[in-house]
């Protein structure tokens, strides 16, 4: 790297060592050698390259040492974690994930409201676990529901606070719920926001408040300054309106719900949902502008911007993306103030070496990388490409530039129409003593007499940065939100001034509400027609699918496509700080004109594109055909979802997964009820879909569901919405079943087809069988779709047979019984997650299955698995799996021979 | 960064300035006589009655005579005890799966933990 770059290296050098360091840290999550041998490379690179500090190539010394002090830092980062941190120890098992314990701490912050109770986050400092109290360290997150009025004074009266000092009885959980390839791990997540566990509080007579601790006493009054404009905004505005304002303004999504958020994913705009360096450059920079009205010290300017930045992000409550992207603003423009020079890249490496010191695991994070992919593209291609195109369009003849700018003349006229000023350039002509002609763009004059010029110089700039800020993250979007939004340009756009506009008519509501009620009316009226309007313009054009995909990614080795990626983009960039378009023609060929020579150029771009168009259109991606038949049980927690792949590559996906509809939260009035769905992702998106994204599926031939539970159907609507399917199959269709008719309303949205099977049916697909051995016929929209309709199909391939049992109860099992030989089966789904109301012996002894796969959390909220069927189907000769210990269950089979997989390796011996 | 330049004194922009920070000022005052509802602390001890069932000690039979615990939950709460040691408050019964805030509400006088 510093060796193609070596006559940038003078320029930028933090930016080249940060790029080290940070290569040093991602080669040390591979390479797990010893802290010892890193600080020994680095040692040995130092020396090297402190003897040879006079020769040019001391610089790749240095180089490899900072890649060595990256991993050096990697490795003791990771090792030092006390041994009492919450994490450690229960990542050791010393105590048990769900066990009740009683802990004591203080709170490091105010209870973080939620729509049906808070958030606490306490730093923990003794525990009772067993009877036995141990000192413990670490943050712990603990969520107290208080739904009705009696509860929420309980706790009002406990009047918890920033500093107090609580002891709470609750049981704590560190665990993966979902372990499913794809799914991305839940503690990894909580690492991340530096939480170590969690835990729901069951009653306000659990918790104790002990004392009240010394606090920081301006932190505290942010605080509360925070709360209170949290309770002003969810007072004065209708549920969307609070949701977006208190998310992009005070950082608390808790009250967004999951349909206004669907809105901005699907528009490639929710990190304006999000506080991050729009918000704090946006910030920061009306900060700045304010400031100026009352002092033109430069210092003084940044001394009150950044005080009153960090303030900001202290009150938000310091999340490492805001301290980020505060940290990152603060030092770019201190590098302003101190050298008023264009060292931005620099200030850039330094931001990275300063964050990565700080928190070296944040390297692998999706929010780290968006955060430098998207400051790097606007730093190092946006805004020197903007800048040039202004040099262009507003050349006039001067003794350093004499001649026109070397560029086509297309490209010249619209810089032109966009930056040549024709008052500066004629008073400039006027104070000459000669005279000249310049023949510009024709299109100015008409812009420049309707005034219209600097509008659209600021439309273009803006389209600009955000279409090369989505150049840039194409992989990262594709990788972590599986999303392609083809009008987030645009959508952007318009989002970001609307939302800027929205928040100050908030805070002038809120402002005028606390003085009088009437007067703010007009204003929350504004707000929540602003809010409309920044919601229903971007629905509007993302109800189309296309302007929205959904996109799987590619696994194994094709997943190097994705950093593969960056580097003509890389190499497009450092071409684009070589380009002076003023430059006279150089007959002399350097080393520097071939490397950058037009035909490399024309390839490197025509690279980008193919790339580009091998993530999106996903040719490689699915699954190789292997001629075997495979079945994946999901770990869905408590539910349903098996995907099944036949021999000649089509795809079944047999229920989908699913929460009952506990999360639901009835706001306003009764005349009037505004149903609340928070926004947090459900299990078809968040398990289901990113499990088959993972494999590389944009499609799933057929959906099926085994019957309309919450727990099996639900999930098929996201899968329905996230993949393209060719139909759905239904035992029953029950018009009036609310879980149903969501699925339906879908599947009519996008076309799909429904197909009803009932018993004595039989699907093939290729070599495969599908009998359907349940339920009986019954095409009336009343017919029920409860536990005992559920479809049961038997999968046949060759010798091999499977049984898919849906929820079936006693009650069909003895049904069933009646044709006993079509019950036989190599490998049985439990029916009902295992419950003691189902499996009966005379079912399991018909079926003579070899495996028995019991799909259920880990913990189920039933009991799941009872105790006793597991005995049952283990006393019959079968090897029992659950999903919840074992995650992902694949077994596949040729027809003869029967392999089986699991996804956590730990358990399965058990 | 752009600098504006006052080459002359001028009272009116000075005014603008000073309404502009009242302004703030107000608000920040505003803000601070929030609604914080403030409830008087109405501390209730629980009333512990002379014949209440130590859950430490107490058998499965002696358990079930409480209100809404029946078989099933005694066994848990033994099992709970085996598995846990002593409760060491009463409100920590509501570790047992079961045992609800309401439910624990109802016999929370009818329990005590030594």
């Amino acid at each position: 790297m510093p060796k193609s770059a070596s006559a940038n290296f003078t320029l930028y050098p933090l930016l080249w060592l940060s790029v080290c360091f940070a290569v040093g840290l991602l080669s040390a999550n591979f390479l797990s050698l010893g802290w010892e041998i890193y600080l020994i490379i680095c040692l040995i690179f130092a020396i090297s390259a402190a003897f040879f500090i006079k020769r040019n190539f001391a610089l790749i010394f240095i180089s490899v040492a900072f890649v060595a002090v990256g991993g050096l830092h990697f490795q003791i980062e990771n090792q030092s974690i006390a041994e009492n941190r919450v994490k450690k120890l229960y990542d050791q098992n010393r105590i048990i994930s769900g066990d009740p314990i009683e802990i004591e701490g203080v709170l490091s912050g105010k209870p973080e409201l939620a729509v049906g109770g808070f958030f606490l986050v306490l730093k923990t400092e003794r525990a009772v676990y067993k009877e036995s109290e141990i000192e413990i360290s670490g943050n712990v997150r603990l969520f107290a529901a208080a739904q009705d009025e009696r509860i929420v004074n309980e706790y009002e009266q406990l009047n918890l606070n920033y500093g107090s000092r609580i002891r709470v009885g609750c049981r704590l959980r560190r665990a993966d719920d979902y372990l499913n390839a794809g799914v991305i791990s839940r503690t990894e997540l909580l690492d991340q926001k530096q939480i170590d566990a969690t835990a729901i509080i069951k009653s306000p007579l659990l918790v104790e408040k002990i004392a009240e601790t010394k606090t920081f006493a301006p932190l505290a009054w942010v605080y509360e300054r925070r709360q209170n404009l949290i309770v002003d905004f969810r007072n004065n505005f209708n549920v969307s309106t609070a949701g977006v304002l208190i998310a992009s303004l005070l950082g608390n999504s808790h009250f967004l719900d999951k349909q206004t958020a669907e809105v901005f994913r699907a528009g490639g705009t929710f990190h304006v949902l999000v506080i991050s360096g729009l918000h704090i450059t946006f910030i920061g920079g009306l900060t700045l502008l304010l400031i100026q009205f009352f002092t033109n010290k430069k210092l003084w300017q940044f001394a009150i911007a950044v005080a009153f930045l960090w303030a900001y992000s202290l009150a938000v409550g310091a999340d490492v993306p805001v301290v980020r992207a505060c940290l990152m603003f603060t030092i770019l423009l201190f590098s302003q103030v101190i050298y008023r020079s264009r060292t931005l890249l620099n200030s850039l490496g330094f931001c990275g070496l300063i964050l990565l010191l700080w928190r070296p695991n944040d390297v692998f994070t999706a929010s780290f990388q968006l955060t430098f992919a998207s400051v790097g593209a606007i730093v190092a291609i946006a805004f020197p490409l903007i800048e040039k195109l202004r040099t262009i369009g507003d050349w006039s003849p001067t003794a350093e530039t004499p001649f026109p700018p070397r560029v086509p003349v297309w490209l010249k006229r619209c810089c032109e129409t966009l930056y040549w000023r024709e008052a500066v350039w004629e008073r400039e002509n006027s104070r000459q003593l000669w005279s000249a002609n310049l023949f510009k763009s024709p299109h100015l004059k008409w812009l420049e007499a309707r005034n219209l010029q600097t509008f659209a110089r600021y439309i273009f700039e803006a389209l600009f940065v955000s279409t090369v800020m989505q150049i840039c993250l194409l992989p990262l979007t594709i990788v972590y939100f599986h999303r392609l939004s083809l009008l987030s340009v645009f959508l952007n756009l318009w989002v970001g001034i609307v939302i800027a506009l929205e928040s100050f008519a908030a805070i002038a509501a809120v402002f005028l509400a606390n003085i009088n009620a009437t007067i703010a009316l007009p204003i929350i009226k504004l707000t929540e027609v602003l809010n409309r309007l920044l919601i229903s313009v971007p629905n509007f054009f993302t109800e189309n699918s296309w302007a929205n995909l959904r996109l799987p990614t590619y696994s194994g080795a094709m997943r190097a496509i994705y950093i593969f990626y960056f580097i003509p983009l890389i190499f497009l960039a450092l071409a684009l700080h070589r380009w002076k378009p003023f430059a006279l023609h150089s007959k002399s060929k350097t080393s520097d004109s071939i490397l950058f020579s037009p035909a490399l150029l024309r390839f490197a771009a025509a690279f980008l594109l193919l790339l580009s168009a091998l993530m999106i259109f996903h040719p490689f991606g699915s699954p190789k055909i292997d001629g075997r038949l495979h079945v994946n049980f999901l770990d869905v927690g408590q539910g349903d979802a098996a995907l099944i792949t036949f021999p000649n590559g089509e795809t079944l996906l047999v229920d989908g997964g699913g929460k009952a509809n506990f999360n639901q939260t009835n706001l306003g009035t009764k005349e009037e009820p505004e149903f609340f769905e928070p926004d947090t992702r459900s299990v078809g998106e968040a398990v289901v879909s990113e499990f088959l994204w993972a494999r590389g599926y944009s499609q799933i031939d057929y959906v099926l569901a085994t019957h309309a539970d919450a727990d099996h159907i639900q999930g098929l609507s996201d899968a329905a919405v996230n993949f393209s399917a060719r139909a759905a199959i239904f035992g029953r269709t029950p018009a009036k079943d609310t879980e149903f008719t969501a699925l339906h309303a879908v599947l009519q949205k996008r076309g799909i087809e429904s197909v009803r099977l009932s018993r004595g049916d039989v699907l093939t697909f290729g070599d495969v069988k599908i009998e359907v051995l349940y339920p009986p016929r019954d095409d009336s929209p009343e017919a029920a779709s409860d536990n005992n309709h559920s479809l049961v199909l038997r999968v046949i391939y060759g010798q091999r047979k499977f049984l898919l049992t849906g929820d079936i109860e006693k009650k069909t099992e003895r049904e069933l019984l009646n044709a006993s030989e079509f019950l036989q089966a190599d490998l049985v789904k439990v029916a009902h997650h295992g419950s003691r109301t189902s499996s009966i012996q005379e079912f399991i002894d018909a079926s003579k299955a070899k495996v028995a796969v019991i799909s259920v959390g880990k913990t189920s909220p039933y009991g799941h698995p009872h105790l006793e069927v597991v005995e049952r189907w283990k006393n019959s000769g079968a090897k029992v799996l659950t999903t919840g210990e074992n995650g992902t269950i694949s077994v596949s089979t040729d027809g003869q021979d029967l392999q089986l997989k699991v996804y956590n390796r730990e358990n399965i011996y058990r | 960064m752009r600098v504006r330049k006052h080459n002359h004194f001028n009272i009116y922009s000075h005014l603008y300035k000073l309404l502009l920070l009242l302004i703030c000022l107000i608000w920040i005052a505003c803000s601070g006589q929030n609604k914080t509802k403030q409830i008087l602390s109405t501390e209730k001890r629980i009333q512990v009655s002379g014949s209440a069932v130590n859950i430490n000690t107490a058998s499965a039979a002696e358990l079930e005579k409480l209100p809404h615990i029946g078989e099933q939950t005694a066994r848990e709460i033994i099992e709970h005890r085996a598995k846990y040691g002593r409760f060491s408050k009463p409100e920590y019964l509501m570790f047992v799966r079961g045992i609800s805030d309401e439910r624990f509400r109802e016999l929370k006088t009818l329990v005590k933990v030594e």
